[in-house]
């Protein structure tokens, strides 16, 4: 490298496409596979929708169609369309965009006018094509270089833009989509946009009720303690409810349209507002923390000009609504002020059902006030040394950095794995937490043996979730057990236990099973080790000769040099999501209570028989 | 998607594919639970039917036979081998071995195994060695018959169930819990299992009832067939020593010597039951000595340690197995069925293999002859090529194969043509002959077996039962347990308290006045003074109501306490009288004993525990108008009637006083008492033999097998020995004859004597060495039959039928009495007597007849009637 001259030849300024494809990470947070919500793949469907919702929040199309086929996305709306020309302006010219002026953009999310041109840098295929006036403008690009610029041509179809994209394999290695995450946006844009239907590979999306519909449909019916509150106003719309045998405090925040999983200021307010509109209600100073114990709400407001504290826009940092406009707490303070209180007012049995949850709150509170003081001690040790973890040096709640969204935290079980991951990690991101044996069957237990229980203690206190998500530390909390049957069991309990008093950590998505291999197919020179039965089969192939093949039964069994390929960029995680319809208490008391006729009944009825390999 | 802007022009294509959709949680739970479940269930905790045995135990016999050298091996590298299959721990496998080696079947032990009675555990397995035991090898195992399955690994073969001949399950028994279901099948007797799968090859059936290496009595009266639901109860074997020591001489199922002590222990600290202290001189054989407190009854003591203590145990069966890869729940019954039916298809199996084995050689040894009788051989010289040599083989034995039971084949001639030439230079036909002869006798042995398969197996059963009976003898005892009431047998460890002033009872109230002793399972019958009743539990303290006239344990069923009342019916109302028991009534509810009109008045309340029955004077007030302002009223003379009734008027006008004149006797029956030898215990309720009615002082008479007897009191806590041979109401004037050999002298003694009143066991025959009793009996005339021994030279003599109390005349318990005969006795049996019916009318010999007045006889009194409310 001696002729690597520092020379006036060696200063280059990048081209846009290049800057992005060089540091997605600062357009599009992480790059990932698409197992994780968060993922880059998301992000690029998301920047082509919001586009669409913004034709619409103008008056422009209710329908919007999204198809995901394999790895091409398309998304089709009935907007204006862009003008033809400068549809190749719009998706490749950074800095270029018809918002910057209009009222109503100044309230939307996608004016930096970055959006589409990161999705089509970091696409290998990027169409476009734009309809109105009854003429049409198509344009193809691929890594974000114009391939095809067709004429201008007469048609009939309806106005509007119709996007197609296929990410870019070589950054984002190996990804997919997940049916249930794309869904589950569909939705969002559904509850905040009332009266717009979306179209999602046939099914459709629509919602009257905006947030009330998200908590009805998000929250287990018979867990809900009252029915959903849900006010309105200018600019903000909010809905909320208690739970039943939920611990914790679960919100969905919006800005603009953007779904803020990480707060923010006006998550913030809405916090502090309701806890001071309920106080003055009752004309008691109840503490906070009974007030917000198993809250379930969610926040949308629309402010001018928003600032988020990181490129992906999941974490608001706007201290006012707009430029000379109220702070966004006294906005959301005096607005439940007056409708908050009104509403209790009116309706005195919700009033009374709040009261006694906040009281049944306070009594769990001081029953564990004792114990608390316990783990305290216990947990000033552990923030000296918490002796079951091996930390890694970025966490998730530091904003600021680049790849917190990496940040991950392995549970693993006993000796198995975690010498082995510790030892391939990444100590920049990748932690380990060892558990000793089984953990403990948490089901039916209360909130105390989180304090009692030093292994979960340490979790929690790992984790940091004493009082919420707002400062988890790792974005990936991931359960690596031993694909064998006790590994199994470790997995029911260690998920029973998030359910019951971390249930959020689940909801939003950042618990996931680490998976692992289940064959090992090696010849002298080469072990592969395989996923499934079809990869089985394919190594066979390869490797070919005299094969070893056996069924993997712990992860011991890997050395850590092997183990760098299953925690590395090729990591496989399974994401742990809670369904729709289903009860979690009826599922928990069916699998983790006690031993019923019923259960025994199922167990005989889907006995499960390893026939021996081969 | 209703897009209307056309696709055709789009350059990129690529396979359109379903979308990854991700299991839900639920699925998730449901998937790993069904794992888990399902492997706990197959691969840990419950054993297979066929062979009994679980994963884990049937790859630690199969590692034992595979490192089978007829020599110890250390358990470590036992351990080690089963690694190969088992992929688990080192420990659980040790364990599982040890505890299979500790039910002394399978396994040949060396080393300190630990031990089941005392609980202690067994050395390290770097010092303890095991092999195969004579009857594991002979019974479990046959590679021709096993079917193989691939280890875990893939590296090797194990198999998928060992060919166990013999119900291994049931005699081991096995307790195994799963997810969502458990197993627990008792052991059982070895012997039993044969003759029960021998009885049932025979197409009948046999209930077969676990038994347990530990001993013990046990009760399986609910044992169900040991399905799910069913109860065993076992208990230890306790014996009094005398008054102040108990002995446990076994222990039940599943407890060790320390935890049994531990559980007392901890009776003793709970307060319910009292002892003085409690050691382990266990050895060999069980031994648990507890000294009691004096004044404890050791008989109450023995059923206060079964109620409260370990010393019983209860055991739920529950008999889960799997059978072809599902589990079942099924009775022992049916495991023992299925188990001896597989046995049979195994010895078929066996058979069979056995046969064709015999039929190979035949063929070839038939084959071979031929081959060298006719000198076929000698036709080959000529061949150039192989496949000439084998055709000319085949030519030359064709003419004589007709007589062959299966074709030759090319393999059958490439071996002929590998016989050595100094085997076919040595041929000797005759031997040859022999040889085929033998063979075919193996196979009609063979053949005649398998078309008598049931008798084979029968044959095969009978054949381990004479082979491995030693020490294999039923240990645990057979019998039904009566229902110890723990309030009646319960230490009385608190102090009962009234307080009168505030009308609270309770244990709490130590300031106030003491009542009496109680348990804490006690209740306490209350009596106010307004005639209102109320029974309720021994509690800390508890609200009873002022002016308490009566406060006592209450005792459930109790017809003998009967309560004598007078009342003033209402403020001024009449006053009647009435006598009654307390049979049950309900806790906590107040009952009048009065007719219940307000300002009713007890006047008279006695309790008397044997229906007594008292003299009053009955006061009246002065202001009567009635000449007779004092009598007396006998409260003998009215009859005992249910609590609920008005009662006897006394009188019309107001009493002053009633004064206790002079206490009575009882008049009530004598107690009929009842001896069930099913729990060898008494009872009043009819069951067994009626003893007799026993009142004051009557005791009862036990003769032993020891030659001891032993006068007891009738109470029903009393224990008996089980070796009893009379037991009866004690009768001062009536003898006892007895027949015993005396160990030094050599001889048989006869003597008849009367017992002397003693509460201790009173040992009647010779002391010496080798002593024993032959016959007894507590008839008047007994008559004993005598048979002789024949002697060598001489003529039987004819035997002999001798009057005992003709034979020789009461002497006193202590003598040695009178040589039976000089000629060698064959046996002596007792006839049937001749007295029974006529012995009260005769007065015994020799002795002058006294008086026979009891006190429960109340001579010409009227018998009282009891009526009972329910």
């Amino acid at each position: 490298m001696a002729d690597n001259q520092y020379t006036e030849d060696s200063i280059r300024s990048l081209d846009w496409k290049e800057h992005i494809r060089m540091r997605p990470g600062m357009y599009i947070g992480k790059l990932g596979d698409g197992t994780s919500q968060d993922d880059g793949i998301y992000i690029l469907l998301k920047e082509v929708v919001d586009n669409c919702i913004d034709e619409y929040v103008m008056g422009h199309g209710k329908n919007i169609e999204v198809s995901v086929r394999g790895k091409k996305v398309t998304v089709r709306d009935y907007g204006r369309g862009i003008p033809l020309g400068k549809v190749i302006d719009c998706v490749s010219k950074i800095n270029t965009g018809g918002k910057y002026d209009s009222k109503a953009f100044k309230k939307s999310i996608g004016l930096n006018g970055v959006g589409s041109k990161a999705v089509n840098a970091l696409s290998e295929y990027f169409r476009v094509q734009s309809v109105r006036d009854g003429k049409t403008k198509i344009v193809e690009f691929h890594q974000g270089e114009v391939r095809e610029d067709e004429e201008i041509q007469e048609t009939s179809v309806r106005k509007g833009t119709r996007v197609s994209f296929v990410p870019d394999e070589s950054i984002f290695h190996n990804f997919g989509y997940v049916n249930e995450y794309v869904e589950k946006m569909m939705w969002h844009y559904a509850y905040l946009n009332t009266g717009l239907t979306m179209l999602f590979n046939g099914d459709k999306f629509h919602s009257d009720n905006g947030l009330l519909d998200l908590l009805n449909n998000e929250i287990d019916k018979n867990a809900i303690h009252y029915p959903v509150i849900h006010l309105k106003g200018e600019d903000i719309e909010i809905a909320m409810t208690h739970t039943r045998n939920q611990y914790g405090e679960s919100y969905s925040s919006f800005v603009n349209g953007q779904h803020t999983t990480m707060g923010g200021t006006h998550q913030a307010a809405f916090r502090e507002a309701v806890v001071r509109v309920i106080r003055d209600f009752f004309g008691k100073n109840y503490d906070a923390s009974d007030i917000r114990q198993s809250i379930n709400a969610a926040v949308s407001i629309k402010v001018i000009e928003p600032v988020f504290e990181s490129q992906t826009k999941t974490k608001l940092g706007s201290s006012d609504m707009g430029p000379n406009m109220t702070t966004v707490r006294s906005f959301v303070n005096d607005f439940l002020k007056s409708k908050l209180d009104n509403y209790l007012h009116k309706n005195s049995d919700v009033a009374e059902a709040i009261q006694k949850k906040i009281l049944l709150a306070e009594r769990e509170r001081k029953d564990l006030a004792g114990i608390k003081k316990l783990s305290r001690e216990r947990a000033k040790k552990s923030n000296l040394h918490n002796k079951k973890l091996r930390d890694c040096r970025i966490h998730y709640n530091d904003v600021k950095k680049e790849r917190r969204l990496e940040t991950t935290i392995f549970i693993t079980e006993g000796d198995s794995a975690s010498g082995s991951i510790t030892k391939s990690r990444d100590v920049a991101t990748q932690a380990v937490f060892s558990l000793k044996g089984k953990p403990l069957n948490s089901y039916g237990l209360t909130k105390k043996i989180v304090y009692e229980n030093e292994e979960f203690n340490l979790v929690q206190a790992a984790l940091n979730i004493e009082n919420g998500l707002e400062d988890l530390r790792y974005n990936n909390v991931v359960i690596a057990t031993d694909a064998d049957v006790d590994g199994m069991h470790i997995r029911l309990l260690l998920i029973t236990f998030f359910l019951q008093f971390f249930p959020e950590l689940i909801r939003e998505g950042h618990l996931y099973i680490l998976q692992t291999p289940l064959f090992r197919v090696r010849n002298k020179k080469k072990t592969i080790y395989c996923y499934s039965e079809k990869e089985k089969a394919n190594a066979i192939m390869k490797l070919l000769g005299k094969l070893e093949i056996t069924r993997f039964k712990g992860l011991g069994e890997i050395s850590p040099n092997e183990f760098k390929g299953f925690i590395g960029d090729e990591i496989r995680l399974e994401p742990v999501m809670i369904g729709k319809e289903q009860s979690l208490a009826e599922m928990l008391r069916f699998y983790m209570g006690k031993n019923t006729p019923d259960r025994q009944e199922f167990i005989i009825d889907n006995l499960r028989v390893e026939k021996a390999v081969e | 998607m209703g897009d209307e802007i056309e696709h055709s022009e789009e350059r990129f294509n690529i396979e359109e594919q379903e979308l990854n959709s991700v299991t839900k949680i639920d699925g998730m739970y449901e998937s790993w639970f069904l794992d888990y479940a399902s492997y706990v269930i197959l691969e840990r905790a419950v054993p297979d039917i066929y062979d009994g045995l679980k994963p884990v135990q049937r790859r630690i016999l199969h590692s034992l036979k595979e490192m089978d050298d007829g020599r110890y091996n250390k358990v470590a590298n036992v351990i080690g081998n089963t690694m190969k299959y088992h992929p688990h721990g080192d420990a659980s496998i040790g364990d599982a071995l040890v505890n299979m080696g500790q039910k002394d079947l399978l396994i040949d032990m060396q080393g300190n195994w630990g031990n089941i009675l005392t609980g202690d555990r067994a050395a390290a397995p770097r010092y303890i060695e095991s092999r195969l035991s004579k009857f594991a090898l002979e019974v479990v195992f046959n590679s021709k018959i096993t079917k193989w399955i691939p280890t875990y690994d893939g590296r090797t073969k194990e198999p998928q169930a060992l060919p166990v001949k013999f119900p291994l399950l049931l005699a081991h028994g096995v307790e195994g819990i799963a997810v969502g279901l458990s197993t627990k099948i008792m052991p059982h007797n070895f012997l039993e299992l044969i003759d029960a799968s021998i009885s049932i090859l025979k197409g009948r059936g046999m209930k077969v009832y676990p038994d347990f290496l530990t001993g013990g009595i046990a009760d399986f009266s609910q044992y169900k067939d040991g399905k799910r639901g069913g109860k065993v109860k076992v208990r230890a074997r306790i014996e009094v020593v005398d008054s102040k020591q108990l002995k446990i001489t076994e222990i039940p199922f599943a407890t060790t010597t320390s935890s049994l002590i531990e559980s007392i222990v901890r009776a003793n600290e709970k307060g319910k039951i009292k002892i003085k202290r409690i050691e382990d001189n266990t050895a060999e054989f069980v031994e648990i000595v507890i000294q009691l407190p004096t004044g404890v009854s050791p008989d109450k003591m023995i059923d206060a340690l079964y109620a409260f203590s370990d010393c019983e145990i209860s055991i739920s069966p529950n008999a889960c197995i799997i059978k072809d890869d599902k589990p079942y729940f099924m009775s022992v019954s049916e495991i023992l069925k299925q188990s001896t039916d597989h046995t049979l298809a195994l010895l078929k199996a066996e058979l069979e293999i056995l046969l064709l084995e015999q039929q190979a050689l035949w063929h070839f040894a038939s084959l071979e002859r031929i081959f060298i009788e006719n000198k076929i051989y000698r036709d080959i010289e000529e061949c150039e090529t192989w496949d000439a040599v084998i055709e000319s083989i085949r030519l030359g034995l064709s003419p004589y194969v007709s007589n062959l039971k299966s074709s030759v084949s090319d393999e059958d001639i490439v071996r002929l043509t590998e016989i050595k030439i100094k085997r076919i230079s040595k041929f000797d036909l005759e031997k040859a002959n022999e040889n085929l002869k033998r063979i075919d006798e193996a196979i009609a042995n063979l053949k005649d077996k398998l078309s008598h398969l049931v008798d084979y197996a029968v044959d095969y059963f009978k054949g381990l039962k004479k082979k491995y009976k030693l020490g294999k003898n039923r240990r645990t005892e057979i019998r039904t347990f009566e229902t110890i009431v723990a309030s009646k047998v319960a230490i009385r460890n608190q102090k009962l308290y009234l307080n009168q002033e505030e009308g609270f009872i309770g244990t709490s109230l130590r300031k106030d006045e003491f009542i009496c002793d109680c348990s804490d399972i006690d209740d306490i019958i209350v009596i106010r003074r307004d005639g209102k009743m109320i029974v309720t539990k021994v509690a800390a303290k508890n609200f009873v109501g002022k002016e308490v006239i009566h406060i006592a344990i209450f005792k459930k069923n109790d017809l003998r306490t009967i309560y004598n009342l007078i009342y003033t019916d209402g403020k001024k109302g009449n006053t009647y009288m009435k006598r009654f028991p307390i049979k049950s009534i309900t806790r906590d509810k107040e009952y009048d004993l009065t007719s219940g009109n307000t300002g009713s008045k007890v006047l008279h309340l006695s309790v008397n525990f044997n229906g007594e029955a008292e003299t009053v004077s009955i006061i009246l007030k002065s202001k009567a108008k009635t000449r007779k302002l004092k009598f007396d009223i006998n409260f003998a003379d009215l009859a005992i009637k249910s609590r609920g009734v008005k009662g006897n008027m006394v009188s019309k006008f107001p009493i002053s006083k009633v004064e206790l004149k002079h206490k009575g006797i009882s008049t009530l029956d004598p107690q009929k008492i009842w001896f069930d030898d099913t729990v060898q215990r008494l009872n009043i309720d009819s069951r067994g033999v009626l003893l007799g009615d026993f009142a004051g002082e009557d005791k009862i008479l036990t003769v032993s097998q020891t030659g001891e007897y032993q006068l007891l009191s009738f109470e029903l806590s009393s224990r008996f020995p089980d070796d009893l041979i009379v037991i009866e109401k004690f009768d001062p004037q009536k003898p006892i004859s007895a027949v015993y050999w005396d160990g030094s002298k050599s001889k048989y003694f006869v003597k008849r004597f009367l017992i002397e009143p003693s509460d201790k066991k009173v040992l009647f025959i010779s002391e010496n060495i080798g002593s024993y009793l032959e016959v007894v009996s507590s008839d008047y005339f007994p008559l004993a039959e005598i048979e002789f021994s024949k002697l060598r030279n001489q003529e039987v003599r004819e035997p002999m039928k001798i009057h005992l109390h003709e034979f020789i005349s009461l002497k006193g318990c202590k003598a040695q009495g009178n040589t039976l005969t000089t000629h060698k006795v064959k046996s002596i049996t007792l006839l049937d007597s001749i007295s029974k019916e006529i012995s009260h009318s005769i007065p015994p010999m020799d002795l002058e007849t006294k008086d026979s007045s009891s006190e429960s006889d109340l001579g010409d009194e009227e018998t009282p009637q009891i009526e009972i409310d329910f």
